[in-house]
């Protein structure tokens, strides 16, 4: 967390939820420790779209979290689909040829094409229909090649179609329990932190054994707080972002 | 085409799932700021992230 403080990373937020929220924290498991932010909200979905990182910082969202619950939604979503697909399609295709990778060809399934060339990216193993294989600098110029071809197809292909998908994706907050929504945020401080973990309360109360263990607190530069019930957590953090 | 339904549902058996590259294979959406910005909805917020790891070191 305090790495993404003032840098471009992204970080997934709240800013509406009930009880469920401090139950489970966004997209984790069980809650420990709640931070009050502000920052630039890139996006915002009415709910949780279940957004993840890669290793590069760059946050991804399916489109299986667009809506599909009535016909004309259903049409929207697989339109979109479809561009996806192929725009995969033609970078198998584009590939397939510039590369010369073996089973690549049109005759082999769609998923099998996808499933030979990124597992064969992944593994460092890309074979060509002569018998023999990338090199790592070949290996990383595909897979370079690949992103920018993606990234530019995306832009061109779904860029007219990302305000429908923004606003029409997430979690149905009434029947799904994933009651909050989902606030992309970048350029982040982190403005308080409270915590309902009891060893932080221990930490303040200067259990040595405590501190020994969690180092990390001592040198913590934010304002950390105990508190040790719900609904006075709720109320502080919803008359944060109020 | 790809049945990109199926791939999602899948996708934990594609390698490098969490990667960059993976996550194209199963042709998810970057929400990265040049993709958004045309959007024009950024501003300043406030809000709340919460998580099961301390996470301060």
């Amino acid at each position: 967390m305090e790495r993404i403080e003032g840098s471009k990373k992204s970080i997934s937020t709240a800013t509406k939820w009930d009880d469920v929220f401090l139950k489970t924290g966004v997209g984790t498991g069980v809650y420990t420790v709640f931070a009050c932010l502000e920052g630039n909200a890139v996006v915002h979905f009415d709910g949780d779209v279940f957004s993840d990182t890669d290793g590069s910082g760059r946050r991804w969202m399916g489109l299986h979290m667009a809506k599909a619950d009535s016909s004309q939604t259903r049409a929207a979503r697989m339109k979109i689909v479809k561009k996806v697909d192929k725009l995969l399609n033609s970078i198998l295709d584009k590939m397939a040829k510039k590369y010369n990778i073996v089973d690549l060809t049109k005759k082999n399934s769609a998923n099998d094409r996808i499933r030979t060339l990124f597992g064969g990216i992944k593994n460092g193993n890309v074979f060509t229909n002569d018998n023999h294989h990338l090199s790592d600098t070949q290996v990383n110029k595909l897979k370079s090649e690949i992103i920018k071809l993606y990234m530019d197809g995306i832009e061109k292909d779904v860029g007219n179609d990302l305000e429908w998908v923004v606003n029409n994706s997430g979690m149905n907050r009434e029947t799904s329990g994933y009651s909050w929504d989902e606030v992309i945020l970048n350029s982040v401080k982190i403005k308080k932190v409270y915590t309902t973990r009891d060893f932080v309360k221990k930490d303040f109360d200067k259990n040595q054994e405590q501190a020994d263990k969690y180092p990390q607190l001592k040198k913590s530069k934010f304002d950390i707080e105990y508190v040790d019930d719900i609904k006075k957590l709720d109320s502080k953090l919803k008359k944060w972002v109020k | 085409m790809i049945k990109l339904t199926s791939l999602i549902s899948e996708k934990l058996n594609i390698p490098g799932a969490s990667s960059e590259i993976g996550y194209i294979a199963i042709g998810y959406i970057p929400l990265s700021s040049p993709m958004m910005k045309r959007l024009q909805i950024s501003k300043p917020i406030k809000a709340v992230h919460g998580t099961t790891d301390i996470g301060l070191s």
